[in-house]
């Protein structure tokens, strides 16, 4: 003890003396989470989840999280340690007892000081005594003492959309799906209540462009809404939900709703261990459950539970089963802005039950999770062979059995899961802290064709839990301070017919990155990334070609350095070759520049990228920063430059935020297809965004 | 019938690893949790994956492994013997693959000694007799291999190896037996922990590249885990290591075959 207080000290005294680990006056998103973010929207999740993994962190950036009362669970949900750092926190804290400051977290075993620095904005030390059962105010007091939130967001796409023109009466009455019927106006509206941990509610209210505000359809407003309504540690139960929330159970195979992390260039953080209950604060207008859920401890038991109704958006069939709905698919994308998709708007209702009980020690974990829904109407997919095994019906039910042990410097977990009277899936895997230098993560998975897990959000590289197997391996080597070695390797194959694949098929990915950083501030880092997965062939002549290796590969030189204090400089060079022969290739490169200073309340980003690929096949995905809880992930393709400027101003409690983004392209001369289709070469937006609090 | 397709699958499964299965190395249920990423290695098994760490070993070493291969008719078992001798290490094997319609039976003998403090290498000379039922008969060839480790210091080592360099040719149709290089190094991060890397090429082959972990979970025992690529194999295993005994298990799983298990021992006297 005498020798940690003494090494603290002097870590102090040399934090003070040379501020090497200063507080970020920035407050903005770690670059591995922005990494992350921009490679989830490349495997096609709805970008909405990705605003709800940064609106978790903003909401860690805005309420710091307390090391030195944080749970597991809490720390899971910076999306930034691995299972086993969590462990090591945890074990240190326990041993050594509440932490002195933030810059303690290297003396952890699993730490670093890199990691220190990007853990730094989300977490402060404050008091160790526990603050739970605190009596919530009455409601005068409550909304007195809470922290309110008004968020507003407005903008629009400038140039015309052919879904936006407008057309003669008799044309329109003629063709009613060739138009929108709103307006291209982009509406968002959040207001938000948090007091402490204890409570948390809020309500959204969201229009798409295209969709109509107080008209037709949405003639109470708003084409989404949503409220939650979330208590937690309160002397009755844990955590109560009421209204919209997400569930996440053990690995994912039966229930994970919201953002789940997949294969990035943090190539450890693919355990699942937040297995909670959490407020839905995002804007995906399907993926969610709406009704109450609770979750209480006794001793190391700990019971949740939830119930959930809501009509959903379906494609209805023409048919009728007993006089019930025959849908063919679920829809996602939540666009209701044509006679077409308003009649298919939230037409199934969907009931869905699930609970968990689990046993918690502070090495073992296990839980058993079941999950039973059911649907207004009959589900009855399209008949092609890749269909085959997937859920048909009216309900059906999930079970499954998770477990996370702390073996040494060995993280084991796994959940195995069963579709009763259909198929299984297991995800089992292993994490180890090897040396202070060298942690890996081997993972396996093995699911069924036959397995049906409608909700479920297991690591996979298929769209959903079902019809794979496969081995990922992770690996990350602290060469030498600052030089970090990356990578991964997934091998993995689909038994039966899948998607664009008309026979069962397998392929690989890997990722191998070294990162630099040589002082603060001053970061590069080299990315390779290969793909190789078996397509159908597309060759229109000859007719469908018999299944081909599909190659996919992406070079990638990132440079971030600070050229004055409040100005911070990011180029980057990208190469991207894809199918066989290299068939479709191209390369984009950018230059932004960074302002934000603490003395200043104007903050911006500007970006200038040039980008010259074949077509889509060869499209590169950047991250751009964007409005607070908005992502912007733009694939370039084709030819052509981006550029856009994005503006924060602070006043008071009032933040303001304008975008404007233009793509210009050379050779083009209409963008789009459809009703979203514009008729230039280019296209620029502009979006505004004003936050109050009170 | 069923011999024809045991024959297809036995060539099949032989090129898994090299384009023919004279060249049967890397052995040893350890080289194989390592995913085959042994150049460097220094232990008994050495006289299979590279004769230069026949100048590490200091004492007389006897042992067995068994391969069990996808099918029973490709199982492989070798016998090999160790002597230090002549300022240097003398090895010896032999080794049996296949079944009764095609066998392959390999005798080989070893020389490896110190070049240096740091640098040792070592040649084999390796006879052949391989026997197909049937029409194609029999055939006897000769060839050879040497290899070099160097222990740059005490957390790396550098091992490099050279198998058929007089590219020896097989069978009636003159089939050419493969020229494979491989070239690696193994990393100590810490004493539980060892990094091993590897390549290996064949002229006119893709290149495999190997990457294998060691880790002693106490002073016995040992984790191992390895994967290759061209074609994709994980590799896990086992070793439980003592002052004269070095028992090791693995199971390769290749993605379209399954899993092959491995098991090896040898004693030092």
């Amino acid at each position: 003890m005498l020798s940690r207080n003494l090494i603290v000290t002097c870590l102090l005294l040399q934090v003070l003396c040379i501020p090497c680990l200063q507080a970020q006056t920035d407050r903005e998103l770690p670059r591995a989470l922005k990494d992350v973010i921009e490679q989830a929207s490349r495997q096609s999740q709805s970008p909405c989840f990705e605003g709800q993994i940064a609106q978790e962190l903003f909401h860690y950036l805005q309420y710091p999280l307390n090391l030195n009362q944080a749970t597991p669970e809490q720390l899971g949900r910076l999306h930034l340690l691995t299972p086993f750092q969590i462990n090591s926190f945890i074990a240190y804290r326990n041993q050594y007892g509440p932490l002195y400051s933030v810059y303690e977290l290297p003396l952890i075993y699993g730490f670093n000081e890199q990691l220190a620095r990007k853990l730094e904005p989300f977490v402060y030390t404050g008091s160790h005594r526990p603050q739970n059962n605190r009596q919530l105010p009455g409601p005068g007091q409550l909304l007195d003492q809470a922290r309110k939130q008004l968020m507003l967001r407005t903008g629009r796409i400038l140039e015309q959309q052919d879904g936006y023109r407008s057309r003669p009466d008799s044309v329109a009455e003629a063709h009613p799906n060739r138009c929108f019927l709103g307006s291209p106006m982009r509406v968002y509206t959040k207001l938000s209540l948090n007091y402490y941990d204890q409570l948390r509610a809020g309500v959204t209210l969201d229009k798409d462009p295209g969709e109509t505000l107080f008209g037709h359809d949405n003639a109470h407003g708003f084409d989404f809404h949503s409220f939650h309504l979330f208590l937690q540690n309160n002397r009755w139960f844990d955590k109560l939900a009421i209204g919209d929330f997400d569930v996440r159970y053990g690995q994912g195979l039966i229930t994970w709703s919201g953002f789940s992390l997949s294969k990035s260039s943090m190539v450890l953080n693919q355990v699942k261990n937040q297995a909670c209950l959490d407020p839905y604060t995002s804007s995906n207008e399907n993926k969610f459950f709406r009704g109450i859920g609770l979750e209480k401890s006794f001793s190391s038991w700990k019971l949740s539970c939830f119930y959930s109704g809501k009509k959903v958006d379906a494609n209805l069939a023409d048919t009728l089963i007993n006089g019930r709905k025959v849908f063919t698919s679920l829809l996602e994308s939540g666009y209701h802005r044509i006679p077409r998709e308003i009649e298919n708007e939230r037409v199934i209702r969907e009931r869905i039950m699930g609970g968990r009980l689990s046993y918690n020690r502070s090495r073992l974990k296990v839980g058993f999770n079941g999950l039973w829904y059911r649907f207004g109407g009959i589900y009855r997919r399209a008949p092609r062979p890749e269909n085959a095994f997937r859920f048909s019906g009216r309900s059906n039910s999930n079970i499954s059995l998770d477990y996370q042990a702390v073996m040494g410097p060995f993280y084991l977990f796994g959940e195995e899961a069963l579709t009763p009277g259909r198929g299984m899936a297991f995800l089992n895997g292993l994490s180890g802290q090897l040396t202070d230098r060298v942690a890996m993560l081997i993972l396996h998975r093995w699911y069924e064709r036959d397995y049906q897990g409608l909700y479920s959000g297991g690591f996979s590289e298929g769209p959903r839990v079902q019809n794979e197997r496969g081995i990922y391996w992770g690996l990350q080597l602290d060469l030498s301070a600052g030089l970090t070695f990356k990578g991964y390797l997934d091998t993995w194959c689909f038994p039966w017919l899948s998607y664009r694949c008309p026979a069962p098929s397998r392929g690989r990915g890997g990722l191998l990155e070294l990162h630099y950083t040589p002082r603060k501030n001053l970061q590069m880092y080299l990315r390779y990334q290969g793909e190789t997965r078996m397509v159908d062939g597309q060759d229109p002549l000859s007719g469908p070609a018999p299944v081909q290796p599909y190659p996919k590969t992406k070079l990638r030189y990132h440079l971030r350095y600070p050229i004055t204090p409040a100005i911070t400089g990011d180029n980057r060079i990208e190469w991207v070759s894809s199918g066989p022969g290299r068939k479709s290739s191209g390369w984009m490169i950018y230059q932004d520049l960074g302002y934000r200073s603490s003395n200043n309340p104007f903050g911006a980003d500007i970006r200038c990228a040039l980008f010259h690929t074949d077509d889509y096949h060869a499209r590169i995905y950047a991250y751009e920063d964007d409005l607070l809880y908005a992502f912007s992930i733009p694939a370039y393709y084709a030819k052509g430059y981006r550029t856009y400027l994005n503006m924060k101003y602070s006043w008071n409690e009032v933040d303001f935020w304008l975008k404007w983004a233009r793509t210009h392209y050379f050779n083009k001369q209409t963008i789009g297809s459809g009703l979203n289709q514009i008729r230039g070469p280019h296209k620029s937006s502009l979006y505004f965004q004003i936050r109050v609090n009170f | 019938m069923r011999c024809a397709g045991l024959f297809i699958l036995l060539v099949w499964a032989g090129g898994l690893p090299c384009s023919t299965r004279g060249a049967d190395y890397p052995v040893g249920a350890r080289s194989w949790a390592l995913a085959r990423a042994s150049v460097m290695l220094v232990d008994f098994w050495c006289i299979t994956h590279n004769q230069g760490g026949l100048g590490w070993l200091e004492r007389p070493v006897v042992g067995f492994t068994h391969q069990s291969g996808y099918i029973p008719e490709t199982d492989h078992q070798i016998l090999g013997v160790a002597l230090p001798c002549f300022a240097g290490c003398i090895g010896g094997s032999l080794s049996l693959y296949g079944y009764e319609h095609y066998q392959q039976y390999k005798a080989a003998i070893a020389y490896g000694r110190y070049l240096s403090p740091k640098l040792a290498g070592g040649i084999q000379i390796d006879y052949y007799h391989t026997r197909i039922s049937g029409v194609y008969g029999q055939d006897h060839r000769v060839t050879f291999e040497a290899g070099l480790l160097l222990r740059a210091n005490d957390q790396l080592v550098l091992g490099a190896h050279l198998f058929n360099p007089v590219s020896q040719t097989w069978g009636r149709y003159q089939e050419p037996l493969p020229v494979i290089i491989r070239l690696g190094a193994g990393i100590h991060f810490s004493r539980p922990l060892q990094l091993l890397v590897e390549v290996e090429k064949q002229p006119g082959q893709v290149a495999i590249p190997k990457m294998g972990f060691e880790y002693a979970f106490s002073r016995f025992f040992f984790l191992r885990t390895g994967v290759s690529l061209n074609p994709t194999l994980h590799c896990f295993g086992i070793g439980y290591h003592t002052r004269h005994l070095q028992a090791d298990m693995a199971y390769a799983f290749h993605p379209v075959l399954g899993g092959m298990p491995h098991l090896s021992m040898a004693y030092a006297f």
